[in-house]
């Protein structure tokens, strides 16, 4: 059995990772009340289990026992296609995450009576492995207790290989991910739509139209990152991280692209569709948006897709921006966490504690962030849909576009001559990246002073007695 | 080996102009934005002047411009459609001068908001026939041609403010669109049958240079490479308003303004022919070793154009269609000479690079005449004026214009010329333009298509002369209405009509003397030296 | 319990061991290829035009597949992202706000499938006859088997060899930009000339 884990590891990995996010969802869904009622001053659930601990299974079991309902003039195929089109998509992005860089292992194989004793040895490396070096091959005369030696003798091979420690490792995992994240939205669309319901109808639109203006921002944002280290692989992206400032300061994206990073955060707070973004689905204004007519476990997908891509979009974040597995301080008491193999890729190691660490590292890392998610929802209004609009469009494309020209014009006078697939961010490159950062900030706030002002409808209305309207109001 | 810098100069300029266009077209000043006809005139002026200077005569030392990468092979036949593309163009640019937002029917022309990028896709699309013209690469021959297409789609729909322009609009873009995706088909055809997407290479693959010349097994074609070739021809049909694919034509010009109605009775296609003559050289070899069922497919589209275009002309009341079916017998004409150069590997024996270049200059200088005539035919029709007064038109209907040839005798003159050169009567530019294509296809033994022209030519002249007859033999309709606004005939309008009728009539009468054009459209039907491209 | 695993895992392993890469891809190749052909026959006989959609998204999902099993996975990705997760939902929202009623159907003409299919059956026979008389010969520019396409030659030759195609596609997509926003705007319409007395009868008797 062990066996068939050495030679097929990304079928556990993908087992369990598929395992836990699913499940990580389930108690997302608690952590979600349990932040609401800390903003709002409650308790939040804490009937089931203790602190509320088995909320989430009392929750499924509410789903899955609630009548499964279909409007009668709904259509049927899309209506149930909807839903799974968008946990199909979420649960497939999932693949190209770099959970805990790369694995080396050595084996020694008994390939005593193959004809071919180093094809044989080869034929165990893991299909998604890269041999390091040649298979070592020995004879290990065998003897018996009398100390005769035993034809045949035994062949022992040795082969020493990596594979990386995540379930598909893709040169262009982030495109991937942004190809795959996009198709999300036809759940959204299609749901809407087949629904056959006004309110989910205007959800739909608003949802596709929103997603679109957000995708722009969000993968210009991408290309600031990946302009600086020249690869499209998360794996490489993270790797590259890994390593200090003046041996402290650790060299993650957000202390060089602090600005990059807040864009980012906001377009997958857009992609989320969540609030202050979750004008699909408000529900003061259409019901409950584009999930309106849907009950049971048809509505629980959607649920389940709002978190599961909540964990994708946070662990794409911590992988582009807050070194992915990398562990900042540890690994100067601890090498081993990073690398040790070879100094010029701190991913490979030996010990497979070491990867389960890293991914428990990458884990905590992107429940912080999801948890800024969920700060953000319960503390935050919801945009008019004039205002994120206007969000996307008139601030936060030009401004990426403003940050992929600096980062281009950085890495272009500072970044590594020579061999790019090396190339990591030096500190005068990061210092440059920072002043570029606060330099397009401060551009940003100037100019928007010169432009001219938005159309009518967009200006705040001075009621008399708010804040907005300095006249006095006569006491009385 | 040149750099793209002056390869791509002309085409620079115009491109870059474009988006300066379409910056000054965002000005809230008026007066900035009347600089920008201006400023795309002095464009056009310039390229035209470059493109002069780089017409290179009968130079023997002259070879094949190229780049690094081999997108781009330019020699005489490029430079010369270049200047072609450059001069027809100062006249088209002339005849949308913003002077005459009520004659033109445009009065989004009257340097209203639409001014900058009307100018900028103007010159854009331009600058796509330069690019289709230098092009050695399938992918950017399909850019240059959407290039060239793609604007004009626009700039129907932009130029007149009523449903009926943004219905031309609408289907000349769906239909353009569908044609588009059948030449990206055959252009994936051929790349997947040769594994090669310049055009040079793709040559030498179908026509390794280790055949013998003259061998007519050379004409030989793989199903999949004729599936392509053929498909092509079908996109390249849209664009050149051929048979069956000319139903569009008479909807759209008659949709469009006037103006803009000349610019698409030129430019998309002049791209059409020139794309369709390239692929047609790189398929066929520099012998245009062609099969005989692609040469069959030419001969029967030609035919038909022609005939389709000449009696449906006959049967329009509206003058817009009317020049319309006349846009589509004169795509026949042009296709008479493509045919013949296609069927001389086959049919003409000896002399047959004789007939093949006699074939391909006439089509050249085809190009050329019907550029010139045909402006000062529209540009009249411009300068009359509606005859109920209906805002935003000009002249469109044969009635409007009856009568006004006594009312505007230099008008009615110029437009008696114009047609007298679409009929193709002596001392016209017309004439010699279809003595120049019959000459070839007689040499070349297509004597039915010799008759056939002829036939053509009679039926095209009852309804050229039915407009000069109602022009000056019937009375005027009463509520003829004259502009308004501005002078009676403003100043660019007027010099792109002299410059037409100057040019037909030169062309017609003194040049033909000197035996210059047939020397220059000679030189001009070289389309490549075949020097090795780079790599 | 503990057999049971052990056998499980036995005989997956054996399974796995035997189904080489070959095989798997062809089974792949397969999947996808059927789905986008699948779509497309569903794309082309769906008379409700929001199906016809999806169906198409189906269709490009089976491509990008297909991309991906080549090896081309840059394509692939782009294949994702311009086509099924931009251009498509563009389609989808244009098509959900012009059509009148959610549940817009295709009404086509008997002639007009006439001609539909026969334009098809012409083009299917040619092919046909094509692939009936010879396959196709591949030039030789075709790459080694598995090789693969790294982005960053891929990068060098879009802004190397292909300059010019690469920055006149710009060019193309920036007109294109603008007639959209052109045709978008909503221009104001003239009023069309007001109708005579008689025209007006005239009309009134048509439609009485």
């Amino acid at each position: 059995m062990i066996e068939f884990f050495q030679e097929h590891p990304w079928i556990i990995i993908a087992l369990v990772a598929h395992g836990a996010v699913l499940g990580t969802v389930a108690y997302l869904i608690l952590l979600e009340r349990k932040t609401a009622s800390w903003v709002q001053d409650r308790i939040g659930p804490n009937r089931v289990g203790p602190w509320g601990l088995l909320q989430p299974i009392a929750d499924g079991l509410k789903f899955i026992l609630k009548e499964d309902y279909r409007p009668a003039s709904a259509d049927k195929v899309l209506f149930s296609l909807a839903p799974c089109l968008m946990i199909i998509v979420i649960i497939i992005s999932i693949a190209v995450l770099p959970w805990g860089g790369e694995h080396q292992v050595t084996r020694t194989i008994d390939v005593t009576g193959q004809t071919d004793a180093r094809l044989a040895a080869i034929s165990h490396v893991p299909s998604v492995g890269v041999m390091v070096g040649e298979p070592k091959i020995e004879q290990i005369a065998a003897t018996t207790d009398a100390g005769e030696v035993m034809a045949p003798a035994r062949t022992l091979a040795t082969v020493t290989y990596r594979y990386p420690f995540q379930i598909a490792k893709l040169n262009i995992g982030v495109l991937f991910i942004l190809g795959v994240l996009s198709l999300a939205i036809y759940g959204v669309v299609l749901g809407g739509w087949a629904s056959n319901n006004k309110f989910s109808f205007l959800g739909a639109l608003r949802a596709t139209a929103q997603m679109v203006s957000y995708e722009i921002p969000l993968g210009l944002s991408v290309l600031c990152i990946v302009i600086m280290f020249g690869t499209l692989d998360l794996g490489e992206i993270v790797e590259k991280q890994v390593s200090y400032w003046g041996h402290v300061i650790p060299a993650w994206n957000v202390f060089t692209q602090p600005i990059t990073f807040l864009m980012f955060l906001i377009c997958i707070h857009a992609e989320a569709n969540r609030a202050p973004f979750d004008l699909a689905e408000c529900e003061q204004e259409l019901v409950g948006g584009y999930h309106t007519e849907y009950s049971s476990m048809r509505f629980a997908l959607f649920f389940l897709a709002e978190y599961a891509g909540m964990i994708t979009t946070s662990a794409v974040c911590v992988a582009l921006f807050f070194g992915g597995w990398h562990i900042p301080w540890l690994d100067k008491i601890w090498p081993a966490l990073s690398g040790g193999v070879d100094p010029t890729n701190p991913s490979i190691t030996t010990s497979l504690t070491v990867c389960l660490i890293r991914t428990f590292a990458f884990f905590t890392k992107t429940v912080a962030i999801i948890f800024i998610f969920m700060w953000v929802r319960w503390s935050l209004p919801r945009f008019r849909f004039d205002q994120l609009m206007m969000l996307a469009w008139r601030a936060l494309i030009p401004m990426s576009l403003a940050m992929l020209m600096v980062t281009t014009l950085v890495v272009y006078y500072f970044g590594t001559e020579g061999n790019r697939a090396y190339m990591r961010v030096g500190g005068k490159m990061a210092v440059a990246l920072m002043i570029g950062n606060v330099a397009v900030l401060a551009g940003t706030m100037f100019i928007s002073k010169l432009l001219p002002a938005p159309p009518e409808t967009n200006r705040r209305v001075r009621v008399i007695g708010s804040r907005f309207n300095r006249t006095s109001v006569a006491a009385g | 080996m040149t750099g793209y810098f002056s390869l791509l100069l002309p085409e620079l300029i115009l491109s870059t102009v474009a988006c300066v266009l379409m910056l000054l077209g965002c000005s809230m000043k008026v007066a900035t934005r009347k600089r920008v006809p201006i400023l795309a005139l002095v464009a056009m002026i310039v390229v035209f002047a470059i493109q002069l200077g780089r017409q290179q005569g009968d130079n023997a030392s002259v070879h094949t411009l190229t780049d690094l990468s081999g997108t781009l092979r330019i020699f005489h036949f490029a430079q010369y459609i270049k200047l072609l593309v450059a001069g027809v163009g100062i006249m088209l640019l002339l005849l949308a001068w913003p002077t005459n937002a009520e004659g033109t029917g445009n009065s989004a022309m009257n340097v209203g908001q639409e001014t900058g990028e009307f100018y900028g896709l103007m010159l854009l699309s331009l600058c796509g026939i330069f690019i289709v013209a230098g092009a050695n690469d399938i992918i950017l021959l399909f850019l240059g041609i959407e290039l060239a297409s793609i604007p004009t789609y626009i700039m129907v729909s932009i130029s007149r403010p009523n449903p009926v322009a943004q219905e031309a609009g609408v289907k000349y873009f769906f239909l353009g669109a569908m044609s588009a995706a059948i030449m990206v088909f055959g252009f994936s055809y051929l790349y997947g049958t040769t594994g090669s997407i310049k055009l040079d290479q793709i040559s030498q693959l179908l026509h390794p240079a280790s055949a013998s010349e003259s061998d007519p097994a050379q004409t030989a074609m793989q199903p999949w490479v004729l599936l392509a070739v053929i498909m092509l021809v079908a996109g390249f049909a849209f664009k050149i308003a051929a048979v069956p694919l000319h139903v569009y034509a008479g909807d759209v010009y008659q949709g469009a303004a006037t103006p803009v109605t000349a610019f698409l009775s030129f430019v998309p296609k002049t791209s059409g022919f020139v794309a369709l003559i390239k692929i047609l050289y790189a398929v066929g070899g520099s012998s245009w070793a062609l099969p005989a069922t692609l040469v069959k497919l030419l001969w029967v589209i030609a035919v038909l154009t022609m005939t389709f275009g000449n009696v449906l002309g006959l049967l329009q009341t509206n003058l817009k269609r009317l020049l319309a079916y006349s846009s589509v017998a004169h795509s026949g004409y042009m296709l008479t000479g493509i045919a013949t150069l296609a069927g001389a590997y086959l049919s003409a024996g000896q002399d047959r690079s004789t007939v093949q270049t006699d074939a391909l200059a006439g089509v050249i200088f085809y190009l050329t005449a019907y550029g010139i005539m045909n402006a000062a035919a529209f540009g009249v029709l411009m300068l009359l004026p509606a005859r109920d007064g209906r805002a935003g038109t000009s002249a469109e209907t044969i009635e409007d214009i009856a009568g006004q040839g006594r009312r505007h005798v230099g008008l009615g003159l110029c437009m008696a010329v114009a047609c007298f050169s679409l009929i193709g009567i002596p001392l016209t530019v017309g004439f010699w333009g279809k003595v120049l294509l019959i000459k070839p296809a007689f040499s070349g033994g297509n004597n039915w298509l010799v008759v056939i022209i002829m036939i053509n030519a009679a039926i095209s002249a009852a309804y050229y002369l039915r407009i000069i007859a109602t022009m000056f033999l019937r009375d005027p309709v009463s509520d003829a209405v004259e502009p308004t606004n501005g002078s009676r005939y403003p100043l660019p309008i007027t010099a792109a009509i002299g410059i037409s009728v100057f040019g037909t009539l030169l062309l017609g009468t003194v040049l033909p003397l000197t035996q210059v054009f047939t020397t220059g459209t000679h030189i001009a039907a070289r389309i490549d030296d075949g020097t090795p491209s780079p790599k | 319990m503990r057999l049971f695993l052990q056998l499980t895992t036995d005989s997956m392993t054996v399974i796995l061991a035997q189904t080489s890469t070959e095989l798997t891809t062809a089974v792949l190749f397969y999947l996808f290829a059927s789905m986008s052909a699948a779509a497309a026959v569903w794309m082309v006989l769906s008379r409700n035009i929001v199906r016809t959609a999806v169906a198409l998204l189906f269709t490009l999902l089976g491509v990008a597949g297909l991309y991906f099993l080549l090896d081309a996975e840059f394509l692939a990705a782009v294949q994702l992202v311009v086509y099924a997760g931009g251009t498509l939902i563009l389609i989808i929202f244009g098509v959900m706000l012009t059509s009148k009623s959610p549940y817009s159907k295709f009404e086509p003409k008997l002639v007009e499938v006439i001609v539909a299919v026969s334009v098809a059956a012409v083009l299917f026979v040619a092919l046909l006859m094509a692939i009936n008389n010879s396959m196709p010969t591949f030039g030789t520019d075709a790459q080694p088997a598995g090789a693969r396409y790294p982005v960053d030659l891929l990068g060098q030759a879009l802004l190397g060899d292909y300059l010019v195609p690469f920055e006149l596609s710009s060019v193309l997509l920036l007109v294109v930009m603008i007639g959209a926003a052109y045709l978008a705007k909503g221009r104001k319409h003239e009023a069309p000339p007001a109708l005579t007395t008689s025209e007006l009868s005239r009309q009134a008797k048509r439609w009485s």
